[in-house]
């Protein structure tokens, strides 16, 4: 599990940088870019499915609601960045899957401090 | 696409005319105030529902935060932007934020448990201080250049 967050926030951070390096070449979001977002996304979907595991056979975090609550918001951020990145053809459209992306490392850090048994 | 303004969009880089709408760095704000719609009110609904007793002054001023940010994703994802309404919720969150902040730090006992505003929004980076200012001066150039919005 622990190997699974951290590729979500080699991942997070990977695209977020790719999103940045078409807003500085002013470049739209193209497949690539769009196919990144789409990684994050799929990622996180991994981790909600491996925490659901555990929590059904381990035990699921004290903190339930806190911790379900950030899961779900994490789903809805690279959805919000496919979106744009596909609406706006330029370099905001970019900027706006980077900007998800980082902000999902942010919340994969946040989820262990939730539910340190989750992720040992 | 309409295809009628015989401007040709190239699918990688813009090419924008004064006349178009210029929604560009307006998606950016959008996301913003998504991404703090969602979370402040997944926050301040998760707070009030399941221990408001323990902080309920933080936890409504969390709940207005949440409705603040609610009511501006809405405003700045219409095609035609409501500029004079948008600027006076923007006016009201940077408000909320610096009143919040200066409270959260003057009467600390207010806040047992943190606030999003608490302390001008420190749990988030700040980004809840310099959110509104970005899309205040945002909306405010836009108004200025004239672009074709709704009053």
């Amino acid at each position: 599990m622990s190997a699974l967050i951290i590729a979500t926030y080699i991942i997070g951070v990977g695209v977020g940088a790719l999103g940045l390096l078409y807003v500085v070449k002013d470049l739209a979001a193209d497949l690539i870019l769009l196919g990144a977002q789409l990684l994050v996304l799929l990622v996180w979907i991994a981790l909600v499915v491996g925490a659901l595991l555990k929590a059904a056979s381990v035990g699921g975090p004290t903190d339930a609601i806190t911790f379900w609550g950030y899961a779900l918001t994490g789903l809805t951020l690279p959805i919000a960045g496919l979106y744009l990145g596909f609406l706006e053809r330029s370099r905001w459209g970019a900027l706006t899957i980077a900007i998800a992306s980082l902000t999902m490392t942010v919340l994969a850090a946040r989820l262990p401090q939730i539910w340190a048994g989750g992720f040992a | 696409m309409s295809g009628r303004t015989g401007i040709r969009r190239d699918a990688e880089h813009t090419d924008r005319t004064g006349a178009e709408q210029g929604r560009g760095f307006r998606v950016v704000i959008m996301l913003a105030y998504f991404i703090f719609a969602i979370s402040a009110t997944a926050r301040s609904l998760v707070q009030i529902l399941t221990e408001f007793d323990q902080a309920p002054v933080a936890f409504v001023l969390s709940l207005l935060a949440a409705v603040t940010y609610i009511v501006l994703a809405v405003l700045v994802s219409r095609p035609r932007v409501p500029i004079t309404a948008a600027l006076t919720v923007v006016g009201i969150e940077l408000a909320g934020v610096i009143g919040v902040g200066l409270l959260s730090i003057a009467v600390p006992a207010l806040f047992p448990r943190p606030s999003v505003w608490s302390h001008f929004g420190s749990g988030y980076g700040y980004v809840p201080l310099v959110l509104p200012i970005i899309a205040g001066i945002y909306l405010l150039h836009q108004r200025r250049r004239g672009v074709k919005h709704a009053a």
